[in-house]
């Protein structure tokens, strides 16, 4: 605990310094940056004063800047990259206003643009351990069926695993999938997975920006331990109408985007759906064809700039994945969000932004058999309020404070048999929690080579009533038999609180104009998790809130970084290191799926424990040219330990990889074909293996040695992809624009293993059923499931505008 | 019940894309550790205790079976019985009779070490009738052929656990997918369940209904779990069921196995044609 302590002490010191302003006559320079072919909000777009180097501002995720300056004449430097420069003079003797607009780069719009941010930004933003991506460049990346996807694209980043081959959960520095906060447009997104994590649910076409932060967190953020997943979506051209799409061999997409009040209100509608189930019906086989499997995403999104300092923004997703087979059985599920938020200036340097926001993600099970019939059904829900004011302080201050507010609603499986027997369906309760932060953060910059950013953010939790605890007998271990009885709480009435201080911090220094070493440490508090023992998550997952005994999930983290550019930013490195440590981390007893889901207690299955991760991350990114794309490299560790488990001792958690290599890259051969590869390698997953057999009444089953949890690995995973873009001839003024995408994944071939099961295999083959043929013969047997082989996919793409001018 | 079904399993066969093959591994090795099948039932006997060892797991010699312990099994009536030698493993008692309501313990001494367990000969459910109905197939997951579904009635005194066991002409069901454990607690007075595959006409159907502590349910709970893992991606980290049998003298030598008392009911159908 002590090192809380010092990093309190030292945010209490710098926010002491920070905050004694100069109060000598300033005034302010600010506005929007803004694309001027779409109308689009660019998003970390700098302002630089050519006079005053080192002085400068950088848009916030609205496309807003404010710049406090004493009164002078000035040269402006507006930037972004992929984006023609633009200087302005100006006079400045009052506080102006200057809304700006960046032509798109036509020579360089043929380029990837992997971050769009000033081009030093790798070095001289305080920020580390973050990773910003625009989905231009999550395009290039040859893709699964030819599906883009963004969350299969950050896996690719240093710091961040997979769980598996075909899953889109991710594994930041040692966290598990739930310890992730994706946010859409600022909504929760519970399950981001589609068919059981093949996909996720973010519709490239939608998607403006994401950014991920793997440490160093701004107070603004909370609420997750590993890290914290930004996405925003597009607010629509509002210039002109734009069709695009893309037709794909599993799905297609269609966005019709444009203006509602040209320059003043646009919108956008997306859509994507799957078509599995359309060639399932297709085919001749009657085992195939009456069955279902798709899914869809639906995104939409409007803005209005009603003056100069108000804008209304509602946005909304909703996605679901349905599968069936015939009247046996079906599951469907998905998440259901929506965004609305009131942009207000209350002067040039006091930006504020209210969200109201509604998330929802559930799913439903109908099973039927000839003597049974159940329907399964979940809700998990979520209302959120939220204030961040901006305070443009003065040139060397940025102050960030606000409120959120949430409420959830943790829907219980609820479960419906209509059987002849006389069922009772398991009653489980539904649970409530409110979480409430306040935050405050200042960016200070001390000197053109030391910045900080620091904060402090302050978090309350409640589990609330309607429910009941139950209580067990004191000293003793809770189970079923120790129970002592059972406290009611009425509706809205306390029945846990937990609260606590979470102090951030990032330090820049910079060595020279091409190098910089940051540092940066967070607190971060977690107040709700998935009840589960399993790595990868299937949509039936539950969320349970921290109660009277599951205690929240505390992390603290360090990192340090050197990072350095190379020939004018064309190239950017660096190295980090960080150091995790996570407590109060849960884990199951016996791990029956059912004990954990069904049941009203599940502190007589839960286990508390900790872990902690540490590693260094190395990334080379080249944004700049025809050859873009980056090699990313960690080597680290991720570890566990859980009295009651693994005989109390030390071992690794099932995604730890010790090493993780991904090289990405792509090529303009011409203005019309680009060439694009991933090739990634990763130790193989940590595992239990067998240490023996027992024939056991009938059963051959493996033996485990219960002290050598994960002690053993699968092979290493490696595979290449590979993609090729053609687009048609470029020709002044022409309305349709159309590419062709092919692309080719696990290009060898190489039989990934997704899961090794031990198991009896009859005959030597893992197919056989011994229901339908003689049994020759029985082994105990390692069975290899591997997902995919060599998969080749075709994508059109398509741009419909209206004529040029 | 609701039983897991291997969602994603499924998934991935509709896909089409995934494939299984076999594959050796170096694998780890362990001392060989005690193995123990021990049943006493609700009848005259013998009740028998099966003691063999555990071997590497890609081992193709048959296991090695444990001919020199000394097996006890007593009841809380004052009767005690060292058990006889039969081969194979197999130690079975000669006199000592199972009664419902009684309390039986096993002592194994083997090696030096000392092994312990104990449990109660519950009240038994009983199977009161079995009917067979004819059903078109679902493809991928049934097939067309003739269902049997098993009406059980519990009596209030009766356990809440229990095990069904099903022999087709004689020979037992053993597949892992045939490990079926309805759990009373949500059934009250009666089971209905249908069993996941078809028979043909002229197979003779015997069901066995055991009655198990909560102990022994766990047992097998944990066994299916182990039986279905898949290494822990989407089921949870494999471990060894948890034995009801103790090694009193050396807790780090925990046997593997079991030690079933459990009253049983037993009901037989011929399957035959449906009268129209």
């Amino acid at each position: 605990m002590k090192r809380v302590y010092l990093v309190l002490m030292i945010a209490a010191l710098l926010l002491s310094l920070g905050v004694h302003a100069q109060q000598q006559q300033r005034l302010t320079l600010s506005g929007y940056i803004r694309d001027a072919s779409s109308g689009e909000e660019l998003i970390g777009a700098t302002v630089q004063v050519v006079e005053l180097p080192g002085t400068g501002a950088t848009t916030n995720i609205y496309g807003y800047y404010a710049l406090p300056l004493p009164a002078g004449n000035y040269t402006l430097r507006y930037q972004y990259l992929g984006y023609q420069s633009i200087e302005r003079q100006l006079n400045l003797a009052s506080d102006t206003r200057l809304d700006i607009e960046l032509q798109p780069d036509e020579d360089q719009l043929e380029e990837v643009v992997i971050t769009g941010e000033r081009k030093d930004a790798n070095v001289s933003e305080v920020g580390m351990s973050r990773e910003k991506l625009s989905v231009e460049a999550v395009k290039k990346v040859p893709a699964l069926f030819g599906e883009v996807d963004v969350l299969r694209t950050i896996q690719l980043l240093p710091g961040v695993q997979t769980a598996g081959e075909g899953t889109t959960g991710l594994f930041v520095r040692g966290g598990a999938a739930d310890q992730n906060l994706v946010l859409l447009d600022e909504a929760t997104v519970y399950n981001a997975s589609h068919l059981f994590g093949f996909f996720s649910v973010f519709n490239p076409d939608a998607i403006k920006n994401l950014e991920i932060y793997k440490g160093g967190i701004p107070a603004r953020f909370g609420g997750r331990l590993s890290s914290i997943l930004d996405i925003q979506m597009k607010e629509g051209n509002n210039k002109e109408y734009v069709i695009s799409g893309g037709v794909g061999l599993i799905a297609s997409r269609l966005t019709v985007e444009g203006p509602i009040w040209k320059d003043r209100s646009s919108f956008i509608v997306s859509g994507r759906r799957t078509y599995a189930d359309i060639f399932l019906r297709l085919s001749p086989n009657e085992n195939i064809n009456r069955n279902t499997l798709y899914f869809y995403d639906f995104n939409m999104k409007a803005n209005l700039i009603m003056n100069e300092n108000n804008r209304f923004y509602v946005s909304g997703y909703f996605g679901r994945d349905v599968l069936g087979l015939e009247d046996f059985f079906s599951l469907d599920w998905g998440n259901t969000t929506l965004t609305t938020r009131w942009n207000h200036l209350f002067n040039d340097r006091l930006f504020l932004n209210t969200s109201l926001i509604f998330s929802n993600f559930s799913y439903g099970f109908t099973g039927e058999s000839a003597t049974t019939q159940f329907t399964w059904g979940s809700t998990m829900r979520e209302y959120n309020l939220k204030s961040a004011f901006t305070y443009y302080l003065n040139e060397k201050n940025t102050l960030t404070f606000g409120l959120s507010s949430t409420f959830r609603r943790f829907g219980a499986p609820v479960i419906n048999f209509q059987s002849e027997s006389d069922f009772e369906a398991p009653a489980v309760d539904d649970r409530y929690a409110f979480e409430n932060a306040v935050y405050v953060g200042n960016e200070w910059k001390a000197s053109p080579k030391f910045t900080a950013e620091y904060g402090l953010r302050y978090s309350a939790f409640n589990n609330i009533g309607p429910g009941s605890v139950f209580l067990y007998e004191e000293g003793a271990e809770r189970t079923e038999e120790t129970k002592a009885g059972t406290i009611s709480f009425d509706r809205f009435e306390n029945i846990q609180f937990y609260h606590g201080l979470e102090p951030r911090m990032g330090l820049r220094y910079l060595l020279n104009e091409q190098s910089s070493v940051k540092a940066s440490y967070n607190r971060m508090r977690q107040y709700l998790q998935v009840a589960s023992n399993a790595t990868a998550g299937l949509p039936i997952e539950r969320w349970i809130p921290a109660d009277r005994y599951i205690r929240p999930l505390i992390a603290d983290q360090v990192a340090l970084g050197y990072f350095r550019n190379f020939k004018q930013n064309t190239f950017e490195t660096s190295v980090e290191v960080y150091y995790k440590w996570m407590d109060n981390l849960v884990d199951y007893k016996l791990g029956d799926q059912a004990n954990i889901l069904f049941t009203n207690n599940i502190e007589t299955e839960a286990l508390e424990g900790k872990g902690w991760a540490y590693g260094a991350e190395f990334l080379v990114r080249k944004n700049i040219g025809t050859t873009t794309g980056w090699i990313g490299y960690t080597l680290g560790r991720t570890l566990r330990q859980v009295p009651g488990i693994n005989g109390g001792e030390v071992y690794p958690a099932r995604y730890d990889r010790i090493h993780d290599l991904s090289v990405v890259l792509s090529h303009e051969l011409n203005s019309r074909l680009s060439l694009s590869g991933t090739f990634v390698y990763s130790t193989g997953t940590a595992v239990s293996l067998p240490v023996g057999k027992a024939n056991i009444d009938g059963f051959i089953t493996p033996v485990y040695d219960d002290t050598r949890r994960n002690a053993f690995r699968m092979p290493g995973y490696h595979r290449l992809d590979l993609a090729a873009t053609l687009k048609n001839k470029p020709r002044p003024g022409r309305r349709w624009d159309g590419s062709w995408t092919f692309s080719i994944y696990n290009a060898y071939a190489r039989k990934n293993p997704f899961a090794i099961t031990f198991e009896q295999v009859y005959n030597q083959d893992p197919d056989f059923d011994p229901d339908e043929d003689r049994v020759r013969s029985v082994d105990a047997a390692a069975v290899k499931l591997y997902l995919f082989s060599i998969i080749p996919s075709v994508t059109y793409n398509f741009e419909i505008k209206p004529k040029r001018k | 019940m609701i039983r897991f079904l291997p969602i994603y399993l499924l998934f991935i066969l509709m896909l089409g894309a995934s494939c299984r093959e076999l594959v050796t591994l170096d694998l780890p090795q362990q001392e060989p550790r005690l193995i123990v099948e021990g049943h006493v039932t609700d009848t005259q006997g013998p009740h028998t205790v099966k003691l063999s060892l555990s071997q590497d797991y890609f081992s193709t010699t048959p296991a090695q079976v444990v001919e020199d312990a000394v097996v006890r099994i007593s009841d809380d009536a004052g009767n005690s019985e060292v058990l006889l030698y039969t081969g194979s493993g197999v130690y079975a008692t000669q006199a000592l009779q199972g009664v419902v309501g009684r309390s039986y313990s096993l002592e194994i001494d083997w090696r030096g070490e000392h092994y312990t367990s104990s449990g109660t000969l519950m009240p038994k459910g009983i199977v009161d009738s079995l009917s067979v109905a004819y059903y078109e197939a679902i493809p991928p997951v049934f097939d067309a052929g003739y269902y049997l579904t098993f009406y059980g009635k519990i009596p209030p005194e009766a356990a809440d656990f229990y095990r069904v066991q099903v022999y087709e002409n004689d020979s037992l069901y053993n597949d892992r997918t045939d490990l079926l454990i309805p759990d009373s607690r949500f059934v009250p007075s009666t089971i209905v369940e249908q069993l996941q595959y078809p028979f043909e006409i002229g197979d003779t159907v015997r069901l066995e209904l055991y009655s198990l502590d909560r102990n022994m349910y766990d047992y097998y709970v944990e066994l299916r779990s182990l039986l279905f893992n898949d290494g822990g991606l989407f089921s949870p980290p494999p471990r060894n069921p948890t034995s009801n049998i103790i090694n009193v003298s050396n807790p780090d030598n925990q046997p593997l196995g079991f030690f079933q008392v459990a009253s049983f009911d037993t009901g037989t159908i011929i399957i035959e044609e449906e009268p129209e």
